[in-house]
């Protein structure tokens, strides 16, 4: 491995970044890079910022595909990313497993920004109008499609669109969405089929016998 | 009421083609920007730790050394309470003597401060 500092986050970075800041040796940093979840937690817990970094880099994407797929806005779910990450490198020493992988906290920790977000954005609309309603039975390019999509999503209730991302997107399972979402599995599994259903209607133009676009 | 099902599904073929229609969404990726600053936040964001914890910036072992010597300061201070009955026996014992000590030390005063010395003196 490369000693130099090709990536700004990547695992090549780690021994840099860890000089300038006076962490874990060299040796120490792979083995945490390699190391799982809760021992990373653990060693965050005590101020290490090695581990952080692993973490961060392990679910920096996720936690921003998440809160964009909520929030329908990429520059405010990096917002609710770094504030994510803050809280993981700050409140690392009370975090509490009781079962639970650090991943469903991170992720949990995210959605709870997200729906303080959105409480204080309404009564504003939460939906591009633009794409809201906007049906067309014509053939439509990729971008367009992504658009209808991203606002079929947006149009969902919040709960149901945050089953979605976190079930199909973020290929959590029920248990952990329910984690995440502070409900139980059959309560995802009710919101999932509903968001999907009503998602079937939104981009019905879409629909021919199941064979059409995409 | 109806016999239709108040949630009903799709059918497998509607399944599949709502998956290819969500896996259509645009991709998302952090940007370069939001990397680094999360990459930075133990640098931006130092650990406080409380005055105890850092060992009011001592070595360890001069804590260290400071820790035995409160240990010991509060073990004398436990045998001494510990010796609580017998001192105070004593006492009971001084308070006993005291008014031959006061005695004692008016004889003493008067040589100290020789009141009568010019008498003495006196040829």
């Amino acid at each position: 491995m490369s000693h130099a500092l090709t990536l700004p986050f990547g695992v090549d970075a780690l021994p840099v970044v860890l000089a300038h800041a006076g962490g874990a040796s060299r040796r120490g940093t792979d083995a945490l890079v390699a190391g799982d979840d809760d021992a990373l937690m653990l060693q965050v817990s005590k101020g290490d910022p090695a581990a952080y970094r692993a973490l961060a880099e392990r679910y920096l994407a996720g936690i921003v595909r998440y809160a964009t797929r909520m929030l329908g806005d990429q520059a405010e779910a990096e917002d609710v990313a770094q504030e994510t990450f803050l809280r993981l490198w700050r409140d690392a020493g009370r975090y509490e497993a009781r079962g639970h992988k650090p991943s469903t906290w991170l992720y949990r920790v995210a959605h709870n920004l997200c729906i303080d977000r959105l409480r204080a954005r309404r009564p504003e609309t939460e939906v591009d109008e633009q794409h809201g309603s906007d049906r067309t039975s014509a053939p439509v390019a990729d971008k367009e499609l992504a658009a209808h999509v991203t606002a079929a999503l947006a149009q969902l209730p919040e709960r149901q669109r945050a089953a979605i991302a976190l079930v199909h997107y973020e290929e959590k399972s029920l248990e952990e969405a329910g984690l995440v979402l502070g409900c139980a599995a059959g309560a995802v599994e009710s919101l999932l089929a509903r968001g999907r259903r009503s998602l079937r209607e939104q981009l019905a133009a879409f629909y021919r016998d199941g064979v059409s676009n995409p | 009421m109806s016999d239709e099902p108040r949630d009903p599904k799709l059918t497998d073929a509607e399944d599949q083609w709502l998956d290819r229609m969500l896996d259509a969404a645009a991709p998302i990726e952090p940007s370069a920007a939001l990397r680094r600053v999360v990459a930075e936040i133990p640098l931006r964001h130092p650990r406080r730790e409380s005055a105890v914890e850092r060992g009011f910036g001592l070595p360890a072992y001069v804590m260290s050394f400071g820790l035995l010597a409160a240990l010991a300061i509060l073990s004398i201070g436990a045998w001494v309470g510990s010796q609580a009955d017998v001192l105070s026996d004593v006492a009971v014992i001084d308070d006993g003597d005291a008014g031959q000590a006061d005695d004692a030390w008016e004889e003493l005063a008067v040589l100290a401060f020789a009141d009568e010395l010019d008498e003495e003196l006196v040829p």
